[in-house]
């Protein structure tokens, strides 16, 4: 039982730390439940927009580098997201936004999404997951249907 | 009748040897004893700390896994380009859904086009979009599930509003949402 317990210690330490160095901390848009699908961990990088007060970001977070929210911060991001769709043309981006946040900022977010895939070669389907918490838990199954959108 | 066993400490060792070699034996297991006396160690201070770890990892671990996500493709730019030079490629007008900051700070103000109500909030604005679509099963409905739909958010419109108008669009049963044209 011992050994059990240790090897479940390990592995919720390993998980949780993981979490923390890819999740910034911020308050996420809730939704009432019925379209949103539980959070896969299957080849996805996070996403991260940078609150900051007043609906303003503090640039974008991926993989513990931090993009500017510049023009030229979201060119390097959408550098950097190619770079991850020429390994793994699947990849999914799940984007972590702050509820307050003004759609100004996290739209470049998304739009660098389309550009990396194109820097990418083309072969790369951007798939973009919005980071959601529910408003209750649900008690049905989801009804999520694989969604077709771009920021245009 | 039979003789009792000679010495009357004899029964309490679990020895078939019954030789000359029998109170040798005998010393030899009470030195283990009081070796092994010396060298136990009491594991119930350690097993409390251990479950104790066990919660709170278990505790912060389900925090975390209350995040769920709203899928989406998006096409490549590349596609769009090859789609809009498309000779047969029809020419849909997308329902357009606004999404401005209002006076009220606690919600945004949802426009649709003109022949649709106005909703005045998500729950309002999923059940017109509801009963705007159509169906094998519906009648009266305006439009297909992949009918194209254009969320235009204004650039200072909270990204709850928008993500609500999309999760809300989903619950509708529309299958083709796009952001974009909103400043």
């Amino acid at each position: 039982m011992i050994d059990v317990t240790f090897l479940l210690i390990v592995f919720f330490a390993l998980v949780s730390r993981m979490s923390d160095s890819e999740r910034a901390d911020m308050d996420l848009a809730s939704v009432p439940p019925g379209a949103s699908a539980p959070a896969a961990a299957d080849s996805r990088v996070i996403l991260n927009v940078i609150p900051a007060s007043d609906g303003a970001i503090g640039g974008y977070r991926m993989q513990g580098s931090v993009f500017d929210a510049t023009p030229d911060g979201v060119a390097r991001l959408a550098e950097a997201l190619a770079e991850l769709y020429r390994r793994n043309p699947n990849l999914a981006v799940n984007l972590r936004a702050d509820r307050a946040s003004m759609y100004r900022w996290v739209e470049p977010a998304m739009r660098a999404t389309t550009t990396a895939a194109m820097l990418a070669g083309g072969n790369a389907l951007p798939r973009l997951n919005l980071v959601v918490i529910e408003d209750a838990p649900s008690t049905a199954g989801s009804t999520t249907t694989n969604t077709t959108g771009g920021a245009r | 009748m039979t003789a009792p066993p000679s010495g009357g400490s004899e029964g309490a060792i679990p020895c078939a040897d019954r030789g000359p070699h029998r109170s040798r034996d005998r010393r030899a297991l009470l030195r283990g004893d009081r070796e092994r006396a010396r060298i136990s160690l009491s594991i119930t201070p350690m097993i409390d700390v251990v479950f104790q770890l066990l919660i709170y990892f278990l505790l912060t671990a389900g925090l975390v896994a209350k995040e769920r996500n709203l899928r989406a493709e998006m096409p490549p730019e590349s596609a769009e380009a090859a789609a809009e030079s498309d000779p047969f490629a029809l020419d849909t007008e997308p329902l357009v859904i606004r999404v401005d900051p209002s006076l009220d700070a606690a919600r945004a103000r949802i426009s649709l086009p003109s022949g649709l109500a106005t909703p005045r909030d998500l729950a309002e604005l999923e059940r017109i979009l509801r009963d705007a679509r159509f169906d094998e099963t519906r009648t009266g409905g305006l439009f297909p599930a992949d009918h194209p739909i254009r969320i235009a958010a204004a650039p200072e419109a909270r990204w709850e509003d928008v993500v609500g108008v999309f999760n809300a669009v989903i619950a509708a049963g529309y299958r083709s949402v796009a952001f974009g044209g909103g400043s």
